[in-house]
């Protein structure tokens, strides 16, 4: 199963793939919904939700029931009141049979502490109304919490309040839902809203925006991203640390390397290599990283447990390193404005980039090169674009600095390279290699490594048919990894292709007809569009020479080049005595495109839509 | 009711296991379990399942006479052999109030022999609702060229265990699987198994005062291959089934599952008491079915168990039931499983005078069903059966999405069974033509003197294809905004208006219509290229792989036929460039045509495209067959039509 995901990631991110349509959904409308939320003195929390949902289609049934309740070892359920009323205004209790519990545990994570209190009310047609009232009593790991205000369903009235902040209390509301207001009080908030439309994000809209906006409030001294810094650190104190197994492994894994980035990159090869990806989620545990020594004994741990591992591998050796939060997720990015641990769901290491010799494509910021121990591929120079582009808080020596990691979009893509000798009668062959690096390198090493070669060749066709002409006929493949910087993959074969161009009459030059891919987002999607276009920015490079079975052939006015601070699109096309060689390059700079860089966006989309429309054009001697 | 026979599915759900098992020590490691590196014929194996032991204990075997419980204790021995191999090692372990987890224990033992147990904090049992819980265990310093050894026990309350034992591996190769079935002397059980990719399953028996111990076992076995529409793991996994058919005593022989009549008859009497309580259920029916004529009542009955009670997941047995169930819970909670709401739907049509039978169905996607063995675990869902004009038609309450007298593809052509214990009945579940699974398009558009296309466009999608679209989004505002997304991502450089779509469930149909028209900046002026497959195609071919590699056959969701026709007029002033090749293909597996006509004097073109699967299973000698056709509709679609400015 794990190889079939790899292989349907690669081709996905390199094919340009299509499904009819999502899954069921459904949209009730929120008669009511009330959260309130108390902070007591104690640091504790009461929350309390008053819901009335009506159901308006076949589906909403299905999707409100089993209605879940989060708890986690720091959120107890105090009070649960549910019930349906049908359409006739018969009004049926939940009973306690009707509660169930389960524990949810991500893709990623082996067990989580997260468990979810079902309500599953009893059924009801179209009509009916589902109510709920609960309360939850938490006491927050950090004093702090958030409320996602909007939702796809329709909500007729919405009221947040939350109180009781006292000290250091502040909020923010982050993310657009008109209609929204907000009423500050004395240490708390209300927001109140009527008639909220359901929201239906566009494709390549932000994550957050399936949420419209969030309150987000905290209250306390751990105010600013420095008392975020020392709060986590607080917690870093509990852990135990220096312990003599770990320094002996870090002595161990130097010894006999003398420079800086040998040492760097044999420690972080541990803890990426030899520590293994495993999540185990409880409580407080979801924060605080596990002692490393248990770390190094065990040989597995989750991203915080190979980051503070590594961390103090480092430190051992002589070089500073610092744990860093940051947010893994290609479709969002934290608040910056609101200071908090929530948007943090990742950890990785910071270490100062000097002194290691790095290309220009390494991922530093602020002076700090960005090392992620959960990273099986690649070396030094490369960061997964998952934590590109994101808000890093580098909590070092009691202080909390934020900086934001670079996009480095050069090595992410593809480079194919396709050498054609094109026959009269419109046969070709030749040979093709694509050069895969980044990402999409990453996860074709990973099917290498894992897969059987049967698999990874059928794999190398899926890709290859992304990319060269229907019907082509692939031989001689064969595949390598190439150890180092960023995730970097060599495929090749021999191409034949039974009919790349057929000739218009005897004596003619057939005609090329090179397959062309949109890789740039569609113009179309920023059409009315008022949500940013989140997307992962790429480089990539096509080339094909076609050597022609005429000489003297020209191929002038076609090239295009489009760029600018969001993106680029090229063409060039050339003849030089036999061969043909047409070269693509497509990039796209930025992850996050804000409204205002739309134009830009359409402007290289534009161009590589209306170039990849357009019929190669070639004449010899004098047939057009 | 005979008491005795409720009494291996139910009554001993009260009695709590007696005896536990002492854990076993884990067998030493051989010499070859330490010196292998790699397995023969599998290679790039990331791990390999050097053994996978079995030893189920039947209810009266040896020293647990007395108790009403049977175990099944598992040992499986893995090793690492590459470093992405090291991510076979968690293991997550199924198990719940009726198979309880026992006995677990687990260890690394590292490449110098180092022994690194599995500390209890490592593994976790968490609930999934419904008394279901999963526990996952994370190894310790699992490195390349260790041995990951685990052994576990599962009590059941009942003597019945009529899941298959598996030999075979989804990722891995197993290099020895074996079970031991130790059953009780008054026991008659029957044996069955499957096997492909050339493996063989062996067996030995033996008798004691204990009873008898049957072994089973199979060597080297290679990873299942999963192959793009490849047939589901059950179809190719060597597996081995004990099936109870009777228990013999010196008073009486209580009948299990010796054929299909007393395994109808066993599940028949878990059915009766839920059928019994059922106070308020004809009246209801009455008031449901209304004054109509027969069919019009059927169908009220139908629509109101499909609709207005809701379906959960069951749990254990498809075709079983909580015999503490009841009718009139069932339709006062608006809720059941599968099985429940076919009850109800009996109980229904009985009360408005329609007699119908329940008819056992088997998912195609969960293996080949084998009904010489009478084994209702084959089973997934329960159909009710109705004549309606002198014509048996199959309701199917489950799932909203389904017309009276559909059922998901999943289920066409399978074997199914009347469970009729005086009379079963074995029949196959009809498969729908593939005319009647359709999708076509009909697509019109003119091009302007400037270069813009525009036009309408149609789909509809009739059958099983109507069925994956119908009641996904819960109004029709959104069902027309997600067909809006999907025609703007099949047609990039159209804006696309005034969509409406149409879903028809009692006629399994959906009618999608459409206005598209070219963007002004995406026009060229001077040439325009079209892709005429769209929005259905253009096609990816899906078997990239040369026959030559290819191991299994292939299983399609259901025979269908997909249609495009597109008329496209010009104006004076351009001329056609180029068009897609006629093209037919009569395959074994299947039949393509396209085809394109041109009116020169009306500067029309009208373009057709029409492939047909006429089946869902193809043998692996069929597979070029299949791969030829779609790579002929894939080359065919990669042709554009292409209009030029004189």
């Amino acid at each position: 199963m794990k190889q079939l995901r790899l292989v349907s990631s690669l081709v996905a991110l390199l094919a340009a793939a299509s499904a009819m349509a999502p899954a069921p959904a459904a949209a009730a409308t929120v008669l009511e919904r009330a959260i309130d939320v108390e902070i007591r003195p104690d640091g504790s929390v009461s929350e309390r939700t008053h819901l009335r949902v009506r159901l308006d289609g076949p589906n909403d049934f299905a999707h409100w029931s089993p209605y879940p309740v989060y708890l986690d070892q720091n959120r107890t359920l105090e009070k649960l009141e549910a019930s349906a009323t049908g359409p006739d205004g018969k009004t049926l209790k939940v009973s306690r049979r009707d509660l169930d519990t389960m524990q949810v545990a991500g893709s990623y994570e082996l067990h989580s502490s997260r468990t979810f209190r079902t309500v599953t009310f009893p059924s009801v047609p179209v009509g009916s109304v589902l109510a709920l009232d609960f309360e939850v009593k938490e006491t927050p790991w950090f004093p702090g919490g958030e409320i996602s205000l909007g939702s796809r369903d329709a909500t007729e009235s919405l009221r947040v309040t939350v109180r009781g902040g006292g000290a250091g209390w502040r909020w923010r509301l982050d993310g657009a839902l008109p209609g929204v207001t907000a009423q500050e009080s004395a240490g708390g908030v209300t927001v109140t809203a009527s008639h909220l439309p359901g929201l239906m994000p566009p494709d390549r809209a932000p994550g957050s925006a399936d949420d419209g906006a969030v309150l987000r409030y905290a209250w306390g001294d751990a105010a600013g991203w420095d008392g975020v810094g020392r709060w986590f650190e607080g917690l870093l104190t509990q852990v135990p640390r220096n312990a003599e197994p770990v320094r002996r492994k870090a002595r161990e894994l130097i010894a006999s390397l003398p420079g800086k980035r040998e040492r760097l990159e044999a420690l972080l090869d541990f803890a990426r290599r030899q520590v293994r990806y495993v999540a185990v989620e409880v409580g407080i545990g979801g924060y605080r990283p596990t002692p490393p020594q248990q770390v190094v004994d065990r040989l597995w741990g989750d991203c915080k447990d190979k980051a503070l591992l590594l961390t103090d591998l480092l430190r051992e050796a002589g070089i500073e390193a610092w744990p860093v939060l940051i947010r893994f997720d290609p479709e969002d990015r934290v608040d910056r404005e609101f200071p908090s641990p929530f948007q943090f769901n990742h950890m990785i290491v910071a270490v100062p980039a000097e002194g290691l010799s790095l290309g220009k494509d390494a991922p530093v910021a602020g002076g700090f090169l960005f090392l992620d121990a959960t990273q099986s591929i690649g070396g030094l120079d490369w960061l997964n674009p998952g934590v590109q582009d994101q808000e890093a808080l580098v909590v070092k020596n009691g202080q909390g600095i934020l900086v934001r990691t670079p996009i480095l979009n050069a090595v992410e893509g593809s480079r194919l390279t396709v050498d054609l000798q094109l026959a009269a009668t419109g046969e070709a062959t030749g040979t093709v290699r694509l050069d895969l690096s980044g990402e999409p390198g990453a996860l074709f090493a990973r099917l290498h490594a894992e897969a059987k070669p049967q698999d990874v060749d059928r794999t190398v066709r899926q890709v290859f048919a992304a990319f060269l002409p229907a019907g082509v006929s692939l031989t001689g493949i064969r595949w390598q990894s190439v150890e180092g910087g960023a995730p970097d993959v060599r495929v090749e074969a021999q191409v034949s292709l039974p009919a790349l161009g057929t000739a218009a009459e005897a004596g003619a030059l057939p005609s090329v007809p090179l397959p062309v891919r949109n890789e740039l987002p569609a113009p179309g999607l920023l059409d009315g569009r008022t949500l940013p276009v989140v997307v992962s920015p790429f480089s990539n490079r096509t080339t094909w020479r076609v050597t022609l079975p005429q000489d003297a052939c020209k191929a002038e006015g076609q090239d295009v080049a489009v760029g600018n601070d969001v993106g680029a699109f090229q063409q060039k096309v050339s003849v030089q005595g036999k061969v043909l060689v047409v070269e693509r390059q497509a990039e796209l700079r930025r992850r996050w495109i804000e409204p205002a860089a739309f134009p830009a966006l359409k402007e290289v989309a534009l161009a590589e839509s209306r170039t990849n429309k357009r019929r190669l054009r070639l004449s010899c001697g004098g047939t057009p | 009711m005979k008491p005795g026979l409720l009494t291996f599915f139910v009554l001993l759900t009260a009695v709590p296991g007696v005896l536990r098992a002492q854990t076993p020590e884990f067998p030493p490691i051989t010499g070859e379990e330490r010196a292998l590196t790699s397995v023969p014929g599998e290679p790039n194996a990331p791990a390999v399942v050097l053994f996978r032991k079995g030893e189920f204990l039947m209810e009266g075997y040896g020293r647990l006479f007395g108790s009403f419980d049977s175990h099944l204790r598992a040992q499986t021995r893995v090793k690492i052999l590459t470093e992405s191999g090291k991510s076979n090692g968690e293991i997550a372990i199924a198990h719940s109030d009726f198979a309880r987890l026992e006995g677990f224990s687990a260890r690394t033992v590292l490449p110098d022999g180092t022994i690194v147990p599995v500390p209890a904090r490592n593994s976790s049992a968490r609930p999934r609702g419904e008394g279901t819980f999963v526990t996952a265990v994370a190894f310790p310093s699992v490195q390349v060229g260790a041995i990951l050894d685990y052994q576990y026990e599962l009590v059941f309350d009942s003597p019945i265990f009529i899941e298959p034992w598996y030999f075979s591996d989804e990722e891995m190769p197993v290099l020895r699987s074996e079970i031991v079935y130790k059953i009780a002397s008054d026991w008659r059980m029957r044996y069955w198994s499957r096997t492909s990719l050339g493996v063989k399953i062996e067996k030995e028996e033996a008798s004691s005062s204990k009873g008898r111990v049957l072994r089973v076992w199979a060597e080297d076995l290679p990873a299942i291959p999963r192959e793009p529409l490849g047939p589901p793991f059950a179809d190719l996994a060597a597996q081995v089934l004990l099936l109870p058919e009777a228990r013999i005593s010196a008073t009486q022989t209580v009948r299990l599952l010796e054929n299909w009549s007393t395994a109808t008859y066993l599940i028949e009497q878990l059915y009766e008491p839920v059928r019994q309580r059922d106070k308020g259920v004809a009246k209801r029916a009455r008031e449901i079915a209304g004054s109509g004529s027969r069919l019009q009542k059927i169908e009220a009955l139908y629509r109101f168990v499909r609709d207005e009670i809701a379906t959960e997941p069951g749990t254990g047995l498809s075709v079983g039931v909580d015999p503490g169930g009841s009718l009139d819970k069932i339709l006062s909670g608006r809720r059941g499983n599968n099985t429940e709401k076919a009850l109800l739907l009996q109980a229904m049509l009985k009360a408005i005078d329609v007699d119908s039978a329940l008819v056992w169905a088997a998912d195609r996607g969960r293996g080949l069903v084998d009904p010489h063995i009478p084994n209702p675990s084959w089973f997934d869902a329960v159909f009710v059966l109705v004549a309606v004009n002198g014509q048996r038609v199959l309701l199917d309450p489950a799932d909203p999405a389904l017309a009276l007298g559909q059922f998901p593809a999943g289920y066409e052509g399978t074997p199914a069974l009347v469970p009729n214990p005086t009379k079963p009945l074995g029949l196959f579940i009809p498969t729908k033509p593939l005319e009647q699974n359709l999708r076509r398009t009909d697509l019109e558009l003119t091009l302007d003197t400037r270069g813009r296309l525009s036009g309408r466009g149609t789909l509809l999608l009739t059958g099983h294809p109507a069925r994956e679209k119908i009641r996904r989004e819960a109004d029709p505002a959104r069902t027309a905004a997600d067909w809006k997304e999907w025609l703007e991502s099949r047609f990039r450089d159209f804006q696309i208006a005034e969509v409406k779509a149409v879903e028809l469930v009692e006629e399994s149909k959906v009618t999608v219509t459409w206005a598209l028209g070219q963007r002004e900046e995406e026009v060229l002026g001077d040439e325009v290229s079209l892709v005429p497959s769209a929005p259905l195609g253009p096609l990816t071919q899906p078997f990239v792989q040369p026959a030559a590699e290819r191991r299994t056959g292939v299983v399609i969701e259901y025979p269908d036929r997909e249609e495009t026709v597109l008329h496209l007029c010009w104006p004076e002033g351009w001329k056609l460039e180029s068009r897609p090749r006629e093209t037919t293909l009569n395959a074994a597996a299947g039949w393509l045509a396209v085809s394109t006509e041109l009116r020169e004097g009306e500067r029309t073109l009208v373009y057709t495209r029409r492939r047909d699967l006429p089946q869902r299973d193809f043998l692996p000698q069929e597979y070029e067959a299949i791969r030829s056709l779609f790579a002929g509709l894939e080359t065919s679609d990669a042709q554009k039509i292409v209009l030029i400015r004189r």
